[in-house]
């Protein structure tokens, strides 16, 4: 498996995930992408988590939204740990921010760069 | 029409027969010679328009009469008294006038004045009767009006409730009249009654039950403003139709941000070099698009918050927000972005009073967030904003000010209305205009002012003032909410 992936990258939008992957990748990142909140869950269980893994997490998604997995992710010690950036197509950044202290929030369209800083001060 | 019917009560049959022969012309004339007879008849007849009733008899005297008649049901027919007495007798008079006659005459009389006194009765009858119909009419129109109807006193208790008031509250009138408003309807905001009455402005919405209302208050002239009426419109539907439609809006911003977030991250990608050394005229365009895709997003985001807007007036969740702490929270918000152009943002606190307010705080925030950048916008790279507070007496003041180009006095009085904005070469990076506009909306829904002043080449100062939400009494009831009473 060599490296272990860096970012987990939780979004149902293939096209948005699509791109996210590239541009970290280009970046140098090691990146897995997941689909869902329920696809997370089942990977970190069978990628024990390390010190340097950092979710980036959609809100809107089926099967299990952004919201239902930070739920799952803070009664879990062993998923609590992992920090979390959120990345949210529904402008309300504002209110997810209050909501979840720990997490930081970034709309979908915030610069590659500001993407970047989020994850590299939450590592 | 039939003819006024006059009784007259005499134990005296000469004059009773004089009165009944100076009457009978005019009217139904019907002679009883002593009260309880009077009384009896009464019982089961409908009552006389004018009794003519003779203050001294044996058995019941007039006075008696008098005062068993004004002691009455409600219901009966009004009836005037006319009261017959001796010459001399002032106290008599006095009295039989207090006791309930309206008028009275001096035996012995001469004919034309019986008939006049009389007469004038009928008439006052009459008048009385009209305006009772009339009083009977306004009533009626309000106690069947559609939406619940309250009327409160100078000191907000309630003076009259209209039937949908009742149905709506689930108590009768009898248990609500006299009661504090404050008491009945809890989360209507009655410090803001008076002033929503003045300006015509729209209260915040009330729960009753499960439903949703929202008040509307007048003052009635006739009470020199101090009376308030309180109509509450049943708004339940309309703002569950309202809420689906903002959900839809929020959906279709939603699914417009996730391909633009990727066009961006695209560009993004490309403007860093990832996909190969590009020409300075690539790189160019890729700019440009990438401007004009950050204009849709500030578009979507605008188009969102002023749907929101609309109803923020009766969607106010009004709480004690400290604007010192909401500012500094939103200077945080926009660090990130102030270093990235190097700019500097301040804050500077001034004033006596605490800058504690009764708002919405999210909505604050969104106002300082509109204002703050805004200034960013237009303040030159390495420029300063700053943000000044003022606590003066019972408002709150905030200024935010820009060193950047200033804005030319013809476009000032324009910038808070709809669908306009600065000249585009004062930088516009975005935006709709819509931003100043939902700035204006929710000041005002707090019952603020905002405004606008401009110095070209040295920069402009937004500001808007709110009331505070904190007398030196209210310091006082906040006493338990931090923990410091018995202290």
């Amino acid at each position: 498996m060599g490296i272990p992936a860096s970012i987990l990258v939780v979004d149902d939008d293939e096209e948005f995930r699509h791109t996210l992957v590239d541009a970290l990748c280009f970046e140098g990142r090691r990146v897995h992408s997941v689909r869902n909140g329920q696809e997370a869950v089942e990977w970190l269980a069978a990628h024990p988590a390390h010190d340097a893994l950092v979710i980036l997490l959609d809100i809107m998604m089926p099967v299990m939204d952004g919201k239902a997995f930070l739920a799952r992710r803070a009664a879990d010690p062993r998923l609590a740990v992992i920090p979390v950036v959120v990345l949210t197509a529904g402008g309300d950044c504002r209110e997810l921010r209050q909501a979840y202290q720990f997490a930081r929030c970034l709309p979908k369209t915030a610069s590659l760069g500001e993407i970047l800083a989020a994850l590299d001060s939450s590592s | 029409m039939a003819r006024p019917v006059v009784w007259v009560v005499d134990d005296s049959p000469l004059d009773a027969e004089r009165a009944r022969r100076v009457l009978q012309a005019a009217y139904e004339v019907e002679v009883f010679s002593d009260g309880s007879a009077m009384l009896e008849h009464l019982a089961s007849h409908p009552g006389p328009d004018v009794l003519l009733l003779d203050w001294v008899m044996p058995g019941i005297s007039g006075i008696e009469v008098c005062r068993f008649l004004r002691s009455g049901s409600p219901g009966r027919r009004q009836l005037a008294i006319l009261l017959l007495t001796m010459q001399m007798r002032t106290d008599d008079i006095v009295e039989g006038l207090a006791a309930g006659a309206n008028d009275y005459l001096v035996k012995p009389y001469a004919d034309p004045e019986l008939r006049a006194r009389v007469d004038a009765l009928v008439r006052w009858n009459g008048l009385l009767e009209r305006a009772q119909k009339a009083e009977a009419s306004v009533l009626q129109l309000l106690e069947h009006a559609p939406d619940p109807l309250i009327t409160i006193d100078r000191r907000s208790r309630i003076s009259y409730v209209n039937a949908e008031a009742q149905r709506v509250l689930g108590q009768s009138a009898a248990a609500l009249v006299g009661r504090a408003l404050g008491e009945i309807l809890p989360s209507l905001d009655l410090a803001q009654l008076a002033d929503a009455a003045r300006s015509s402005r729209p209260l915040g919405d009330i729960t009753i039950g499960d439903q949703l209302f929202s008040p509307s208050v007048r003052s009635l002239p006739s009470t020199g403003d101090a009376s308030l009426t309180i109509a509450m419109r049943d708004v339940t539907a309309r703002r569950k139709k309202e809420s689906r439609r903002l959900d839809f809006y929020s959906i279709i911003a939603h699914d417009l941000r996730s391909p633009l977030g990727a066009m961006l991250m695209r560009t993004d990608l490309m403007l860093r070099g990832h996909r190969g050394v590009l020409s300075a005229e690539v790189i160019a365009d890729l700019r440009k698009m990438d401007g004009n895709m950050r204009r849709l997003v500030a578009l979507i985001n605008d188009f969102l918050d002023f749907a929101r807007m609309e109803d923020a007036a009766h969607k106010l969740a009004r709480t004690r927000v400290d604007l010192g702490d909401l500012m500094n929270d939103v200077v945080e918000e926009f660090r990130p972005l102030i270093e990235s152009t190097h700019q500097q943002i301040q804050i500077e606190v001034s004033g006596s009073a605490r800058l504690v307010v009764l708002g919405d705080k999210g909505r604050l925030q969104q106002v300082l967030t509109n204002l703050v950048a805004n200034a960013i916008k237009f303040a030159p790279p390495r420029g300063l904003v700053v943000l000044r507070a003022r606590g003066a007496g019972d408002s709150c003041e905030v200024r935010v000010e820009d060193d950047g180009p200033g804005i030319p006095a013809d476009v000032l009085p324009v910038l808070f209305q709809r669908y306009t904005r600065g000249p585009t070469d004062l930088g516009n990076a975005g935006g709709t205009g819509l931003g100043l506009l939902i700035v204006r909306e929710i000041i005002e829904a707090h019952g603020g002012t905002v405004g606008v002043e401009s110095t070209l080449g040295k920069g402009s100062r937004f500001w808007f003032r709110i009331p505070a939400g904190e007398t030196a009494a209210d310091q006082d009831d906040a006493g338990p909410l931090v923990g410091t009473s018995g202290l």
